[in-house]
């Protein structure tokens, strides 16, 4: 159902640059693109839908849905947000650089992203030493796998 | 007791057949086999899947509680999950998977939000098809004290069996 548009806020700082809002917009108006070590997503200036799936999968709360003319204000005030428009259009965008996995060299997370989730770890588990840090998921499984098997081939002595 | 999918190691053949029943099951593998060498000819096959971990990492960093520890095991609700990607980053075996929804939507912006993928030990089966597929007996469904218990009763007979008379 279409209503009166909405304008999209979003906190830059507080983004970390996960897929959610790409993934969960229904119509695909956030998009997502990866070319080398750079991650980009292309937010719309604003938004007729009646929806606000991407504002509550948003896990850092930084998109917010402003009315009009509050929006200039945000706009004004906020010259990173007028910055970040792109040129011939009412979108904006927002780049990450991907973090490279230690072992493979392949671009695989945020900075930010892996920070939130060492944070999130962190707080229930008291050690901070973890062998697949800055590993990529199919490095961590190489690295998995290499300690087990080592005891079984200790044990065959081919 | 929880149970979860347990490996032994030296049974695996590295026939992939975990792999093919769980893609066939439920149209992309959430069991990754992959043989590892030792440079000296010899080579062991390790199906890496979920852990089923006491503390798991993955729903720690979950934002939406999409992921959760029950007594009988994880849980995932899909209708919950956002599609961040946190979990994935947070496994420490890599065992969580973003499935990738197809290619181009249109526009020149691929597509790469997907749906998470993770072992649930096949909810409303008795065994979860790895198991029941496996034809080394290498992936057991069990829980980790009788599994542990029967490993020490294998590596017990063998001890006990008494040697071969000398020729």
């Amino acid at each position: 159902m279409n209503k009166k548009p909405v304008y999209l806020e979003i906190d830059f700082d507080k983004c970390i640059g996960c897929r959610a809002c790409t993934s969960s917009c229904p119509n695909g108006f956030i998009r997502l693109s990866e070319t080398g070590r750079q991650r980009t997503i292309v937010f719309p200036e604003s938004c007729g839908m009646d929806c606000q799936a991407c504002v509550s999968a948003c896990p850092e709360d930084a998109i917010r849905f402003a009315r009009a003319q509050e929006y200039e204000e945000v706009r004004k005030n906020k010259e990173k947000q007028a910055e970040r428009v792109i040129s011939g259009s009412s979108e904006f965008e927002l780049c990450f650089e991907l973090v490279v996995c230690r072992k493979c060299k392949r671009p695989f997370a945020t900075e930010k992203e892996l920070k939130r989730v060492l944070e999130a770890i962190d707080a229930e588990i008291s050690s901070s030493e973890y062998a697949w840090k800055g590993l990529c998921p199919s490095c961590r499984r190489d690295l998995l796998r290499e300690r087990e098997a080592r005891a079984v081939l200790r044990v065959r002595k081919f | 007791m929880t149970k979860a999918v347990y490996v032994n190691l030296s049974h695996c053949i590295a026939c992939k057949a975990c792999e093919l029943a769980c893609e066939r099951e439920y149209g992309e593998a959430r069991v990754r086999v992959e043989v590892v060498l030792n440079g000296a000819g010899g080579g062991v096959g390790v199906p890496v899947s979920c852990r089923q971990c006491e503390t798991p990492f993955c729903a720690l960093a979950c934002p939406e509680n999409a992921l959760g520890r029950e007594v009988d095991g994880l849980k995932f609700d899909s209708g919950l999950c956002s599609d961040c990607g946190l979990c994935v980053l947070a496994c420490p075996f890599g065992a969580i998977e973003l499935k990738k929804a197809g290619g181009g939507s249109g526009t020149s912006f691929l597509n790469l939000s997907g749906t998470v993928v993770r072992c649930e030990l096949c909810p409303g089966k008795e065994t979860p098809v790895c198991v029941a597929t496996c034809p080394a007996g290498a992936l057991v469904y069990t829980d980790c004290e009788s599994f542990g218990k029967n490993i020490r009763r294998g590596k017990g007979k063998k001890c006990l069996k008494p040697s071969p008379a000398p020729l």
